[in-house]
């Protein structure tokens, strides 16, 4: 038989437990983001990111906003002012790695271009999306899929002007060059399927109308010839046509 | 009977008035497929880039140059798809892809001019688009016939496509209640230096 107080204990650590649980569990998505941070970094030689290219000096990278398939950054330079905005997407390969920066192995017309970054502490490293002529060139030289965006090609702004709200609608992309044995190969494009992408905003309210005037002018004329070639057979039938000069 | 006369003159006003503009519209059209067809990528076969002045002589909304060559359609691109850019060509509808870019390209034209032809359209045949850069080389993968509310047939799909977009039904005269659309992928670019996608 179970006496009161030993009920009472078992429901105290049955509660706590519950308690623990919940707080487990509500955790754990949090430890699968990269957690808001600013991390300086020196550049010793002219470096790439999407929208900017670094010359030696000193830099922050920092983690804007966190949407559910993209991230996005922000880096300034030594005064604090913000260079480049721009998407980076949560690597689809995880592991424990060095934090710092992350470049891509191969050059590009003698350009370094940062591939990514690992953040200490984060479970996954943030790969950079590159605008799409950026992309396409990086894609060319290494032997992998580029994240990229086109922001030209969705009527928006392709400088710096873009909104982080543009950034969260923007569709992504994966880039990789398309090896033909005995070829130099294609680019081959295909949408970054995230579980949790956001749903495509509608361009248009709706279709766009298609149809002319054109079969409804060319009957109405077409009725009218008809009919004046009638009352013209009718008159000259009935001998009251009139001439038709004066 | 002077009113018969009267009469019968307003008819042949109106039918030769009818007939003008139906001559008009086909010259309209005949002169933008003029302009379009001198729409060439610069790179292609390695030709030389546009001369300035071909450049110049280009009607500045032309983006471009349709061609599905198992139809014998050809029209231009113009960059909007209002009804003054509908009588010179198809339209690019604002928001979707551009020629080469990343996502879906939409176009639109009218089912009793530019777009009649679509109506024998095919699965597997080839659209090209011809812009500045070059000519984008697709293969028709579907069709489908939708209420103009399904603007998701605009969506970018997994790989960078085509929208092709007409009422329906072709013969219909007045308002069509729906839209015809035609599907096609991206297979490749010429020149496939200018990568541009």
């Amino acid at each position: 038989m179970l006496t009161n107080t030993k009920i009472q204990t078992m429901k105290r650590i049955f509660s706590g437990g519950l308690v623990f649980a919940v707080l487990f569990v509500a955790a754990r998505p949090l430890s699968s983001e990269v957690k808001p941070k600013t991390v300086p970094f020196p550049v010793a030689a002219p470096l790439a990111i999407p929208g900017a290219t670094l010359n030696p000096g000193d830099y922050t990278i920092e983690v804007v906003n966190q949407l559910s398939d993209r991230i996005v950054l922000r880096v300034r330079d030594k005064s604090g002012s913000a260079l480049t905005t721009f998407l980076g997407v949560r690597e689809r390969q995880s592991g424990s790695r060095a934090s710092g920066p992350v470049a891509w192995s191969n050059a590009v017309d003698g350009k370094k271009y940062l591939r990514g970054w690992n953040f200490q502490g984060a479970p996954s490293s943030v790969e950079f999306v590159y605008p799409k002529d950026d992309a396409v060139k990086i894609a060319t030289a290494n032997p992998s899929k580029v994240p990229a965006v086109d922001p030209g090609s969705e009527g928006k702004p392709t400088d710096s002007t873009l909104s982080q709200s543009d950034m969260e609608l923007l569709n992504l992309w994966l880039l990789h060059l398309d090896q033909v044995s005995g070829g130099q190969g294609s680019i081959k494009a295909e949408k970054f399927e995230s579980g949790s992408s956001p749903q495509p905003k509608p361009v248009v309210a709706s279709l766009p109308h298609t149809a002319s005037l054109m079969p409804v002018v060319w009957l109405v004329g077409l009725g009218a010839l008809l009919a004046a070639a009638f009352l013209r057979i009718f008159r000259v039938r009935s001998g009251n046509a009139a001439p038709y000069t004066r | 009977m002077q009113r018969l006369t009267r009469v019968e003159w307003l008819l042949w006003a109106v039918g030769l008035s009818c007939f003008g503009y139906c001559v008009l519209v086909a010259a309209w059209g005949a002169s933008a497929r003029h302009a379009a067809a001198k729409v060439d990528s610069q790179g292609s076969s390695g030709s030389q880039p546009a001369r300035a002045d071909e450049v110049q002589s280009r009607p500045k909304d032309l983006i471009g140059r349709i061609d599905i060559p198992a139809l014998g359609l050809t029209a231009p691109i113009e960059a909007d798809y209002d009804p003054a850019s509908l009588r010179k060509g198809v339209g690019h509808i604002r928001g979707t892809a551009m020629p080469g870019g990343l996502g879906t390209v939409g176009l639109a034209g009218h089912r009793d001019t530019f777009f009649r032809s679509l109506r024998a359209v095919k699965p597997a045949m080839e659209v090209h688009l011809t812009d500045a850069k070059g000519t984008y080389r697709y293969t028709i993968d579907a069709t489908e016939i939708v209420t103009p509310d399904r603007v998701d047939v605009l969506n970018a799909s997994a790989q960078p496509g085509l929208t092709l977009v007409t009422c329906y039904p072709f013969d219909y005269v007045g308002a069509a209640p729906k839209r015809f659309i035609v599907h096609a992928r991206l297979i490749s670019v010429v020149p496939e230096h200018i990568l541009s996608w």
